[in-house]
């Protein structure tokens, strides 16, 4: 087969700036969002002040909500104007079609601080994006450890302390794990399915940006009072409270739109911009993960911003819907929220099974075990994730006749997950594994899982869900899901794509010194939490009776190690980087997949041909197996892998 | 897509991305319709809610309701906004541009002053933001509904801009709505998008009307 190379000017390619917006695009970047975006907000916020500084309850209270909530609206306005962004839709007005593609940009740092269309420079911005984003959350951490300590003598006070557990949850579940698909889903979806592009590039790129602004807004909650709310924001609490309470809602929302656009874009380009030859049975798991869970944002994403605008409008216009005072109900927040929230828990968990069950036949080298199982498995996880959430309406005076049918749905999504783990469990039976560090998270993966998904299915039980509830077992089984799955997918997938997005290897040995003190100090944390939530520990106080004191520190100490094992890998990554640079070898791993065939530096437009599907990506022991595809290497490195390489 | 071309020898790159391009532009527009049911299925979930549960009696005591006539005239101008845009659409298929162009440009005129008219509503409430469970529901779904009016005529005056503006290039083999240049092709699978998803727009319209304008 020969694709016809006559097309040089084609879609895709590098074609004249017809619009002229992205000629002006160079001048504008993150720097120029932030001064335009503070000018808004004084703007917005000015605004605000002249619209509502007169009412009653503004008057009474000293507390202008609708001024934040505009100041937050304008900031962000003026942060996306200054980016850029915004060219393009005012462009559209005057009839003019911009062109999809840009030129190839200069190499360099400044390119990670701009509004880019190049799906690669917006996976590596998603990327550092969400290491900031996890490690600030993670120093909350630190800081609510370091207050349990002792269970008499304190820090700060209460209010203080519920304002950093509100800040870390927050932190962690909205910005940090919801962003999951950006750093993997935009740098390697194109690679993998054989694509020059994606379907919209502005919407994906612009998506990132919706989350450095988020961040900003949120951090910015803790000198303004904070939210006690904590990242579940229960009305009537999240009604009454100060203007961080504003912070939360905003930023959260802007997440949420920042998941729509990215999700829109994910979906569009799975469905269509397939190669040749990629047929729904040959595509890799990381992209069945990452349509699921866009199709399971697209559904759940705008409940959740409804929830958030029903608060701001109780908060700011004095409305009553979260009020049971005013005809209201402070449980129709609980149920927007999470009709969100708990698909949201689950998207959290189908990239984390698409990393691991992506890796795993590479370093098993045998093919991955029931393929279309697993493809199931995650459809099923993504159906049946609507269809749970009342259970965490148990203990809030729901219709108790309902209880046992959302008990039967919960009990019932453990099926489709257990055939995720079947699925590893299978392809790592009678292999012949290497335990390289990628490997080494992947199976702490399927470790930790373990304790979170059996305690799972334990905590949808009613009556076990009543005795448990609020207490610190809930805890540790959403840590062990959350930071036990995914974070460790993460890194698992950060060690393994590192030669792809920056063409170094990191070091085994210091891989393997992050690992395992990650690894003991992340379990020597958690699991004494079920202990402690047994033994009576509710979550969010910040004291506790006397008798818990030896397991709290216990639990304290082993964070803080665990802690310094994240900050030793931040501090060797960011060293391997920038001035080690151990250089890797093309396609390290020896993998199948299409995205390591292009090599490194992966060229602008990704292959220089539109490549033709000839074989799955995980025919690995198979000696007649087809080469993956057909294509030219055009990188500098490039690989060359055929199958049946073992 | 992939499957009919797996066994081609040839494939041209051109053709073969912008044919992505249209089922990209299809997938969307759907996965916007989705998108928009949720939303709104969010605030109809909080008006069934709260109807129901009527929590101390306040859902709506004194039967306060915002103005029939003006949500009639709203509602009205939007489904007769997405009917033309039907029509100028079949239109154009006939290569009858300046139709379309006529024919949107009235549906974008009623869309925005639909959407204009629901913002002049919010200032005319005969109630206030917290007085009932009505209300609040009415308050919220007001700006929301200006604001997806006044959004989708964006795209509608983004097409009718590009009709314009490309009028005579499009013009050699029969106007915008028959070409076969790709640009043409866009636009009509983005046109195509944009009426199905007006039109399912306006039957959420009715709903809404019906819940918030008519039902005691």
């Amino acid at each position: 087969m020969a694709i016809d190379m006559s097309q040089t000017t084609g879609v895709g390619r590098g074609g004249s700036s017809e619009g002229g917006g992205l000629k002006k695009g160079p001048k504008l970047n993150a720097f120029t969002g932030v001064l335009v975006g503070a000018l808004g907000y004084l703007f917005g916020h000015w605004m605000g002040n002249a619209i509502a500084g007169g009412y009653q309850q503004v008057v009474g209270s000293g507390q202008n909500d609708t001024a934040i909530l505009l100041g937050f609206i304008f900031g962000t306005i003026g942060f996306f104007l200054g980016l850029g962004i915004l060219n393009y839709p005012l462009q559209k007005m005057t009839g003019i079609e911009p062109p999809t593609d840009e030129p190839e940009q200069a190499q360099g740092m400044m390119k990670y601080f701009r509004y880019t269309l190049d799906n690669k420079v917006v996976g590596i911005q998603y990327l550092f994006g969400m290491l900031v984003y996890f490690f600030t959350a993670g120093l909350l951490a630190m800081a609510i450890r370091t207050q349990l300590l002792s269970p008499t003598n304190h820090i700060w006070g209460p209010a203080t302390y519920l304002e950093v557990v509100g800040e870390h949850g927050t932190m962690m579940m909205m910005m940090m794990t919801s962003v999951v698909m950006g750093p993997f889903g935009n740098f390697l979806v194109p690679l993998m399915i054989g694509s020059k592009r994606v379907a919209f590039p502005r919407l994906e790129a612009a998506a990132f940006w919706f989350t450095p602004a988020a961040y900003i807004i949120l951090l910015s909650a803790l000198w303004q009072g904070g939210f006690q709310s904590g990242w579940t924001g229960y009305a009537p609490l999240s009604i009454q409270q100060g203007v961080g309470q504003d912070a939360y809602l905003f930023s959260f929302g802007l997440l949420g739109f920042s998941m729509i656009c990215s999700a829109l874009n994910m979906t569009a380009t799975i469905i269509n911009y397939r190669a040749p030859g990629m047929r729904w049975s040959r595509l890799p798991m990381l992209a069945w993960g990452m349509i699921t869970v866009a199709f399971t944002m697209l559904l759940s994403v705008p409940v959740l911003i409804v929830g958030l605008y029903v608060m701001a409008l109780d908060r700011s216009a004095q409305t009553s819907m979260l009020y049971a005072g005013h005809g209201g109900s402070s449980f129709l927040w609980e149920n927007l929220f999470w009709f969100f929230g708990h698909p949201e828990v689950y998207l959290l968990a189908l990239p984390g099974f698409g990393v691991v069950t992506e890796i795993l036949p590479v370093f098993a080298r045998k093919p991955l075990f029931a393929y279309k199982t697993s493809v199931a498995g995650m459809i099923g996880v993504a159906v049946l994730s609507f269809f749970v959430w009342q259970h965490h309406l148990f203990q809030s005076g729901m219709n108790p006749d309902m209880r046992p049918l959302f008990m039967l749905t919960t009990e019932l999504i453990s099926i489709p997950t257990g055939f995720l783990y079947l699925v590893g469990m299978g392809t790592m039976w009678r292999s012949r594994m290497r335990f390289d560090v990628p490997m080494l998270f992947v199976m702490a993966v399927f470790f930790n899982f373990l304790f979170g998904g059996i305690t799972g299915v334990y905590v949808s039980d009613v009556p076990i869900n009543v005795t448990v509830h609020g207490s610190y077992f809930v805890m540790a089984h959403f840590h062990y899901t959350i930071m036990g799955q995914l974070m460790f997918s993460v890194m698992a997938a950060i060690y393994y794509y590192t030669p792809l997005y920056f063409g170094i290897k990191l070091s085994e040995k210091l891989g393997k010194i992050h690992f395992w003190t990650m690894f003991i100090a992340f379990n020597s944390t958690f699991l004494p939490l079920f202990a402690l939530g047994l033994l009576g520990m509710p979550r969010r106080v910040f004291e506790y009776a006397q008798r818990l004191q030896h397991l709290n520190q216990w639990v304290s100490v082993s964070a803080f190690i665990l802690g310094l094992s994240l900050a030793f890998f931040a501090v060797t990554f960011v060293w391997q980087l920038a001035v080690s640079k151990p250089k890797s070898p093309p396609n390290p791993w020896e993998s199948r997949g299409l995205e390591w065939q292009v090599g490194y530096p992966v060229p602008h437009g990704n292959f220089a041909k539109i490549p033709v599907i000839l074989a799955g990506p995980y025919e690995y022991g198979d000696p007649n197996a087809l080469p993956v595809a057909e294509l030219s290497a055009v990188g500098a490195h490039s690989a060359s892998v055929s199958g049946g390489d073992e | 897509m992939s499957n009919a071309v797996d066994d081609q020898t040839t494939v041209d790159e051109e053709q073969y991305y912008h044919d992505a391009q249209l089922g990209a532009i299809w997938s969307a527009s759907r996965t916007l319709i989705a998108v928009i049911s949720t939303l709104f299925g969010g605030l109809l979930f909080a008006y069934f809610y709260l109807r129901s549960l009527n929590s101390h009696g306040l859902w709506d005591p004194n039967n306060l309701k915002a103005s029939f006539l003006m949500g009639t005239v709203i509602t009205v101008f939007v489904v007769a906004s997405a009917v033309i845009v039907q029509v100028a659409n079949r239109r154009l298929r006939k290569g009858l541009t300046f139709d379309w162009q006529v024919g949107s440009g009235v549906a974008l005129g009623l869309g925005v002053l639909a959407g204009l008219f629901q913002i002049w509503e919010m200032t005319r409430l005969p109630f206030l933001p917290g007085q009932s469970g009505y209300a609040g529901i009415y308050v919220a779904s007001g700006p929301v509904y200006a604001i997806v009016v006044l959004g989708s005529m964006y795209w509608l005056e983004t097409l009718l801009a590009r009709s314009i503006r490309s009028r005579k290039a499009a013009m050699q083999d029969g106007g915008i709505g028959v070409s076969k240049q790709p640009s043409a092709e866009n636009f009509r699978a983005s046109l195509d998008g944009f009426t199905v998803y007006w039109t399912y727009f306006s039957a959420i319209s009715i709903v809404l009307w019906y819940l918030l304008y008519v039902l005691k």
